[in-house]
């Protein structure tokens, strides 16, 4: 290379430098009043609220493009300032203006809202309300879960006229208006989809997959898989309050130093999926806004597989219950960011479920008791972890590890694919491992009827009682409050007794928020509800 | 010899269909071997029965035998219809489509940089060897083949993005405020440039800055090394010596002579390392939100969704396949004594 090319080339690299430099003008996410910026972890997979294999970040997109017959109302967060969470027991009208129940509770009258349209401005009526239900219950995804409202049959669906929708059930049900308020029940404009329905595909599932035909607050105006969507209001959205006309723009960011490290800067509006060990530190920092609010319904727990030896023996599931480091695991896993469900007291007075199991780590206890099952030498088992669930999940086992070599017991640890997890559950195959779950509907009865009693992979312990079946039959429809509550102590009881899940705690969905955004909720899927979000 | 290679060339890709052939067989067995049930992970409803569980099956076509989703797949591949992904919704091939610019710009401009760094660096400590440079460079490549990629990507993010604030946000292509030029080529400095955006030309640049130097990190070492070998294997050689006895310059027997026999070994390196950096650098791309087709295939394989899975194995084998080729071609017009072979 000649001495002048070389210098040639010497002031280019400067230049494209200093060109570098200039490009980088970190546009400073809170500057800009009219979008705000959101990061996460996962990428949607489809726009159809009742899709086929949806993951739950879906639901940022189908939960905010389309609206509901009915919706939860929404209470401010006891002592977090500026936060709220939605309220179970308040059901409002969204697509529908109003809605009346009958005096036995069999007929649900829906008022459709005049003046109200779908995004392609075709208006709301109850023929779409109609459509939109058959297609519910007709989609396997859908299907079973509303079927826990009493809502089974397209027949149950009638237009009374164009802006009158009625729903007839075979008993009342209080489950029927909450499994209105969740996701798959969605209002979608029926003759748009109706252009995209095939013979083969009545219910158009392969167009709503990538396309959206909704009337809510939010269009999609950008969608990328695994990279971003934007989301715009929709201008002429009337189904309730509208805070403010930001556009959302979401981007999918996998890694989480990389989202930290944004939301440290400051140039993110609203950060989520962060570990426990990122949020402490921030907030050591004291540097962003960290809302944590808790789900009651949500629950980490050890399952133990009551029907397989040596769990099948309650004396065996305690003595594992008594050895859990529940407070080490707590602070050094979880950073404490959760609502302990450990540590409670043995009588239980309460009717609501999760709820603190009367235990804590006594090993002298867990010896005892492992010695009255005629196993004092202790056993060998496999505790085994989801990959997907790595910070927490391995920490997790180790403690446990090490805490039940104590008491005798050699636990090999395994390390499996989340797809692979799902198998193994269903085959119950599993002796022990971590079991994640959360309901929908509050009522403590239904999240006894899922992760305490069906034959599905989410009985995650396995565990079969009659009692509990019984019990869990006659709550299913009960009506007066008295009874209800003695038969859900009783359940708490079993569940504290037989231990086929140990609970260890409730986490904290926590969210990173920039100074500029207020208006944050919480919604029972644990997504964003995006529509009151604002900055200034 | 023109009518010659191009037949070679014929031949060689013909020699490649049983090898991918071999390679879509090898996947699809292997993908379904796993454990794991892609109807039970599409189940996902705590209230979906075994009935529900088994409509999705029969709906994925999962409940025909392996033989015959294998006849099926193949028929697919035929028509180029490589099924849609679950996990996106999307065809295959659109996902590709969309994806691959991403990875292989970022690959090359990757490559670009290693090359930049390690080649002249390899011909300076060979020059001269043992000397204060030559150890100094030892120490480097010693280091930076001991240091995994993802691992220097977040030293550099956090250095010269959290700490000094210099480099743009590690976040995808462009910053989420900008607008993409129209694809054309799907690079995205190129589409850019085509039409004189030089402002996104320059952040387009700017963000592949970090996640390439993490890529280029692991290719140095081994290029420098080659280079250095190859060089003073040249020079050692007797017609570097009688080309110094006839007084010929410096500068021409490095160049002219020394230079392209020393590059032949770095030539097939270069090969390996472009393949791997097409390939390997998944941690990158999630480290740095990068939309490239490495991180959509581990979402894929994660999710047990076969068709991008499969469709990644194969590409990625055509991929290789073209470059070996490209190599030897390229190392025939380099050395005379290397033949083309079938």
């Amino acid at each position: 290379m000649k001495r002048r090319d070389f210098l040639n080339v010497a002031a280019m690299t400067g230049v494209s430098l200093l060109g570098l430099r200039l490009g980088v003008t970190p546009a400073n996410a809170q500057g800009r009043n009219d979008v705000i910026r959101v990061l996460l972890e996962d990428s949607p997979n489809t726009f159809d609220p009742s899709g086929t294999g949806y993951n739950p970040a879906s639901c940022n997109i189908s939960w905010n493009v389309y609206d509901r017959l009915v919706t939860f109302g929404v209470k401010p967060v006891e002592d977090k300032e500026d936060a709220f969470i939605y309220d179970y027991s308040n059901i409002v009208g969204q697509a529908a203006e109003s809605y009346e129940v009958s005096e036995d509770g069999t007929t649900i009258t829906f008022k459709m809202r005049e003046g109200a349209t779908f995004h392609d401005g075709r208006p709301v009526t109850a023929h779409d309300a109609k459509w939109s239900l058959d297609r519910a219950v007709n989609l396997p995804t859908s299907k079973a879960q509303l079927g826990t409202g009493s809502l089974t049959s397209p027949d149950q669906f009638t237009v009374v006229d164009d802006m009158t929708f009625q729903i007839t059930l075979p008993q009342a049900d209080r489950f029927t208006l909450p499994n209105l308020c969740i996701l798959f029940p969605a209002i979608i404009n029926s003759e748009l989809a109706k252009e995209h329905a095939t013979t083969e595909d009545p219910w158009a599932e392969a167009w709503l997959k990538t396309n959206e035909a909704g009337g809510g607050p939010f269009t999609v105006s950008r969608y990328v898989a695994d990279q971003q969507f934007v989301l715009d209001r929709f201008a002429d959205w009337k189904n309730g309050e509208v805070a403010s006309a930001a556009r959302i723009m979401a981007q999918i960011v996998p890694v989480a130093s990389s989202r930290r490290a944004s939301a440290e800067r400051a140039e993110a509006d609203l950060v989520r999926e962060l570990s426990g060990r990122d949020i402490k530190d921030m907030i050591d920092a004291g540097k962003p806004r960290v809302l944590g609010i808790s789900n009651p319904a949500r629950m980490v727990s050890i399952a133990l597989n009551s029907e397989m030896a040596p769990f099948d023996n309650k004396l065996v599931r305690q003595a594992v219950a008594y050895a859990v480091p529940y407070q080490e695991m707590f602070e050094s896993v979880l950073y404490s960011r959760g609502t302990p469900l450990f540590g409670g007291s043995a009588e239980t007075t309460e009717a609501r479920y999760p709820q603190p199991l009367p235990y804590t780590q006594d090993l002298e206890k867990a010896k005892a008791l492992l010695a009255e099952a005629g196993m004092a030498d202790g056993f060998e088992t496999t505790f085994t972890i989801d990959s997907s669930l790595g910070t927490t999940a391995e920490p997790i086992a180790i403690l446990m590890q090490e805490a039940l070599g104590k008491i005798g017991v050699t636990v090999k640890i395994e390390k499996v694919p989340s797809a692979q997890m799902g198998q193994l559950q269903t085959d119950r195959a599993l002796p022990m491992y971590i079991a994640v779950g959360g309901a929908w509907l509050a009522d403590p009865d239904y999240f006894f009827r899922i992760f305490y009693n069906s034959t599905r992979r989410w009985n995650y312990g396995n565990y079969q009682n009659e009692e509990m079946s019984k019990l869990v039959e006659e709550t299913r429809f009960e009506t007066d409050e008295e009874v209800y509550k003695t038969k859900v102590i009783r359940m708490v009881e079993l569940a504290k007794d037989d231990v086929p899940l140990i609970l260890l705690w409730s986490p904290f969905q926590d969210t990173v928020l920039s100074d500029a955004v207020h208006g944050y909720e919480y919604m029972f899927h644990g997504q964003l509800e995006l529509r009151p979000l604002y900055k200034s | 010899m023109k009518h010659r290679t191009l037949r070679l060339i014929a031949w060689r890709l013909l020699m490649a269909l049983p090898i991918l052939f071999g390679v879509i067989v090898v996947t699809f067995v292997l993908i379904r071997a796993l454990p794991g049930d892609p109807a039970i992970v599409y189940a996902s409803g705590p209230n979906m029965s075994q009935e529900d569980i088994d409509a999705i099956r029969r709906a994925m076509g999962l409940d025909k035998s392996v033989f015959e989703q294998f006849l099926i797949y193949l028929n697919n591949i035929a028509h180029l219809n490589f099924g849609n992904s679950l996990v996106t919704g999307q065809p295959v091939l659109k996902d590709f489509g969309e994806r691959l610019p991403a990875t292989l710009e970022l690959a090359v401009f990757a490559f670009a940089l290693s090359l930049v760094v390690a080649l002249p660096v390899g011909v300076l400590s060979a020059l001269y060897r043992d000397s204060w440079i030559d150890q100094l460079v030892r120490v480097i490549t010693s280091v930076s083949a001991a240091m995994p990629g993802f691992f220097f990507g977040l030293i550099l993010i956090f250095i010269f993005y959290f700490l000094m604030g210099i480099a743009p946000e590690p976040i995808g292509r462009l910053s989420g405020w900008s607008i993409a030029p129209p694809t054309v080529t799907g690079f995205m400095t190129i589409d850019a440039a085509l039409i004189g955006d030089w402002e996104i030309f320059w952040e387009a640049l700017g963000k592949m800055l970090m996640p390439a130097a993490s890529m280029a990190i692991f290719a140095v070492a081994p290029l420098m090394r080659m280079m250095r070998g190859g060089m003073i294997d040249a020079l050692d050689s007797d017609y570097i010596k009688a080309a110094r006895a006839y007084g010929i310059p410096r500068r021409k027997i490095l160049l002219q002579y020394a230079l392209p026999n020393a590059m032949l070994p770095v030539l097939a390196t270069m090969g390996m390392v472009l393949s791997t950096m097409l390939g390997a650098n998944i941690m990158i791309e999630k480290l740095f939100a990068w939309p490239g087709i490495g991180s959509y295939s581990v979402n894929a394989l994660t999710g047990v969704d076969y068709a991008p899975v499969q469709a990644f194995v194969l590409i990625v084998a055509v991929l290789f396949v073209l470059m070996t080729l490209a190599i030897d071609i390229l190392s025939a017009a380099i050395d005379p004594r290397y033949k083309l072979k079938g």
